[in-house]
């Protein structure tokens, strides 16, 4: 290489391309705009006013821009409530507000929460929440816990909301104030960092939300059972709807047809006029068309002679019954 | 300039014999810095009394208890138990400086990283902060070891340290200054 593209690598490297060589110090590390604005506003305040407005500012702009922007957004707001978190009496209240927004950064941009900065804030603010009864276990960092790769959303609450509302001061705004919430991928899983402990975890998913207690103490979280689908039947005679449809379940019993889930057994599908028809319920949810088949029809045609209601009656006219059926006949009367 | 030991048992001492400056220097380098009674001249000691400013030199001087220094007709003599004293020591911390620390005396600055902090300017107290931490306070010859420790707990939690010294320019006596400056992780 020429002595002159020495001198222009060295010269690229110190002028900054070695700084993005290496990991960001902080999510906003490659941030410009509004958000980056915020975040250099909140590096320069010493107003602990201050803070809370340019927490909920940040936190404002968490759903909005680049994965990147959020990422600095929701480090920002975490950030600002960290810094709340160092006095105060309201200090563990203010520790779960920046775990929840430090969790959220770290779901966004997991490399720049991977700094030195962002790691420490992120396990101070945690140790400020301290040990709560039902919930967090006295003195322990928090762990790398991952999320499994699907749809759906996640929300990781105290065991022991009662619990965390006590130690947090039981004021209102406490309720709620410790759940973090996290929109999972279908394309990876993801890290997060828990303090191991007793969660509540809900998953949300399109077929609805399923709940359950486990604890944490780092790994892969345990979902809860995956929430059934609902199923709805649209019962059909060609291309028009079925009146008065009615579904049994193999018992016989009657069931609600708003209650239908994916995971329920065979139903029977029933209406005045139509055969009954026994369907499985789709796993994936969704609306299960069924079509119904009419009854059959036996016509009786009974010719009436003498006083009227004296006639004779006569065999059914129409297609034949099948065989052992006691299907519902139409008698004709003649006169 | 020469040393050498005399004297038997708990009565020793070291004789320095030449001419009266040279000894002055030589008695306030060895009892500033040698480890232990000096018979020659200690290479490390030398070097340490070289790098050191005129201020700084100042400051060692000031320190040095003369006691029990007896003049005789050729130089002086140091008894042994005078080298056993502490001597100063260097602390050097990340982006503020390199202080001389002494017990019982103000700490010294040899150089500075901090604002305007110079060379000779004595340390009263010291402010920190580091944003979402607990900040802290010192004064006097334990400051530079505790804003050492400060300075070490914003390296490892990545964060910036704003930090705010007093010192008196000219001597423990002269004008007090509040410098401030900010110490990246």
């Amino acid at each position: 290489m020429p002595a002159r593209a020495w001198t222009s690598a060295v010269a690229w490297l110190l002028s900054g391309g070695l700084a993005w060589a290496g990991p960001p110090e902080t999510p906003c590390a490659r941030v410009e705009g509004p958000v980056a604005a915020l975040a250099a506003r909140l590096g320069s305040t010493r107003d602990r006013g201050a803070f809370a407005r340019l927490a909920q500012d940040a936190a404002a702009l968490v759903d909005a821009g680049t994965p990147h922007e959020r990422a600095c957004a929701a480090y920002t707001a975490g950030s600002a409530w960290f810094f709340l978190s160092a006095q105060g009496a309201d200090r563990r209240y203010h520790a779960a507000a920046a775990v929840g927004g430090l969790l959220r950064a770290q779901q966004l941009d997991p490399e720049g929460m991977a700094a030195r900065q962002p790691v420490s804030r992120l396990r101070e603010a945690w140790l400020r929440v301290g040990a709560v009864p039902g919930w967090l276990e006295p003195g322990r960092d928090p762990a790398a816990v991952t999320l499994p790769a699907r749809e759906g959303t996640l929300r990781l609450a105290p065991a022991d909301p009662a619990a965390w509302k006590v130690a947090c001061g039981a004021t209102a705004s406490c309720d709620g104030a410790a759940d973090v919430e996290v929109a999972l991928s279908p394309a990876g899983p993801i890290a997060l960092s828990l303090r191991p402990g007793q969660y509540a975890v809900t998953l949300t998913t399109p077929c609805g939300t399923a709940r359950h207690t486990t604890p944490v103490a780092g790994g892969t979280l345990a979902l809860p059972p995956e929430p059934a689908c609902p199923v709805a039947i649209d019962a059909r005679d060609g291309v028009q709807p079925v009146a008065d449809v009615q579904l049994l379940d193999a018992a016989g019993r009657a069931l609600d047809p708003g209650s239908l889930r994916a995971d329920g057994g065979p139903v029977t599908v029933a209406a005045p006029g139509f055969e009954p028809r026994r369907v499985s319920l789709p796993t994936s949810g969704g609306t299960l068309e069924v079509p119904l088949v009419r009854c059959a029809v036996e016509l009786v045609v009974v010719v009436a002679r003498g006083r009227a209601g004296g006639g004779r009656r006569r065999r059914p006219l129409g297609p034949a019954t099948r065989a052992g059926r006691a299907a519902p006949a139409m008698w004709i009367w003649t006169r | 300039m020469t040393r050498a030991l005399e004297g038997t048992g708990d009565q020793r001492w070291i004789a320095y014999t030449g001419p009266r400056p040279a000894v002055a220097s030589a008695i306030l380098r060895d009892l500033a810095f040698a480890a232990q009674a000096p018979v020659l001249p200690d290479p490390e000691v030398e070097r340490t009394w070289a790098e050191l400013s005129d201020p700084v030199r100042a400051w060692v001087a000031e320190g040095i208890d003369l006691g029990g220094v007896v003049p005789t007709a050729t130089g002086a003599r140091v008894p042994f138990e005078r080298y056993a004293e502490v001597h100063a020591v260097r602390r050097n911390l990340n982006g503020i400086g390199t202080f001389w620390v002494a017990e019982g005396r103000l700490p010294v600055v040899e150089s500075g990283r901090c604002g305007r902090l110079e060379a000779g300017d004595r340390l009263f107290t010291a402010r920190w902060s580091m944003p979402g931490y607990t900040g802290g306070q010192c004064s006097g010859a334990g400051c530079p070891d505790r804003l050492e420790r400060a300075v070490q707990k914003a390296r490892s939690v990545g964060e910036r340290l704003q930090v705010t010294l007093t010192v008196a320019r000219g001597g423990d006596a002269g004008t007090r200054l509040d410098i401030g400056c900010r110490v990246a992780p």
